[in-house]
């Protein structure tokens, strides 16, 4: 490979470990900023997804000029499928044992749909246990 | 490109600080299993940057181990937070009728369960973040 290509390579590569480097950063601020749990839940899946993607991609075009190997490339393709199955899992159980053992602001919520549902679920309930 | 590299590991290194000083305050214990999570992720972040830059595959199947097991212990302390998944703890104040038909249904929880008293006390204390005693 020519030595311009290279230096293009590595600038897009550069480009994407910056900016997962940002997102990682700016995850970290919001830790610290949000009020609430869903709202750092929030904040706290972006370094987890696309900031991870964004390095893997930076760091599979890093490695292009430098290894011939495709196993390589394999086990980046690897970490993020699994980062991109794993993460969805623990967030909603997270979220599922924060809001069932009431561990977030009720006040700071827009609309609260679960809590209408857990509602009529209630006084069907009720109503069947009164019949 | 030598500024870039700086400003990069230098981006990761304060977003790990945020997190632990997260892990130290956290209100709650989710909370601080969430700030494990960030830290994780910035780890992995830490560690492609690292490859990034010496050109170096030998630490990519560190990441693999990582993505594999980096979220089961938010899913352990998730499950071990949850006693009891099926009681419910009513909102603070939406309405009248969700509020009385939670409190009626309390001591109907109470009276099979051993432990009713914790939903009463979620449901006191909900507006604000409660202390954990971990």
């Amino acid at each position: 490979m020519s030595d311009e290509f290279v230096q293009v390579l590595d600038w897009i590569a550069m480009l994407c470990l910056l900016a997962g480097a940002l997102l990682t950063l700016v995850a970290g601020i919001g830790l610290i900023r949000f009020p609430d749990l869903l709202s750092r839940m929030h904040t706290a899946a972006k370094p987890q997804v696309l900031g991870l993607l964004l390095v893997l991609v930076g760091l599979g075009i890093r490695l292009i000029p430098a290894e011939t190997n495709v196993f390589n490339i394999g086990t980046l393709v690897l970490v993020g499928l699994f980062q991109v199955v794993t993460i969805p899992v623990a967030g909603h159980i997270a979220a599922r044992v924060g809001y069932r053992s009431g561990r977030i602001r009720h006040d700071l919520l827009v609309k609260d749909a679960l809590a209408e549902r857990l509602a009529e679920k209630e006084r069907t309930q009720e109503a069947e246990r009164a019949e | 490109m030598t500024a870039l590299w700086i400003v990069i590991s230098v981006a990761l290194g304060v977003a790990a600080l945020l997190g632990t000083v997260r892990l130290f305050l956290g209100p709650s214990i989710l909370d601080r299993a969430l700030s494990v999570d960030v830290l994780v992720a910035s780890a992995m972040t830490g560690l492609g940057a690292y490859a990034a830059f010496n050109q170096d595959p030998t630490i990519l199947p560190t990441l693999l181990v990582l993505a594999l097991v980096g979220f089961t212990s938010s899913i352990s302390i998730s499950k071990f937070v949850a006693r009891r998944p099926e009681e419910y703890v009513p909102p603070q104040s939406t309405t009248d009728e969700t509020g009385t038909g939670a409190r009626q249904s309390a001591p109907a929880n109470g009276s099979d369960g051993s432990d009713g008293s914790g939903g009463s006390d979620g449901s006191n204390g909900s507006d604000a973040p409660e202390k954990e005693e971990s």
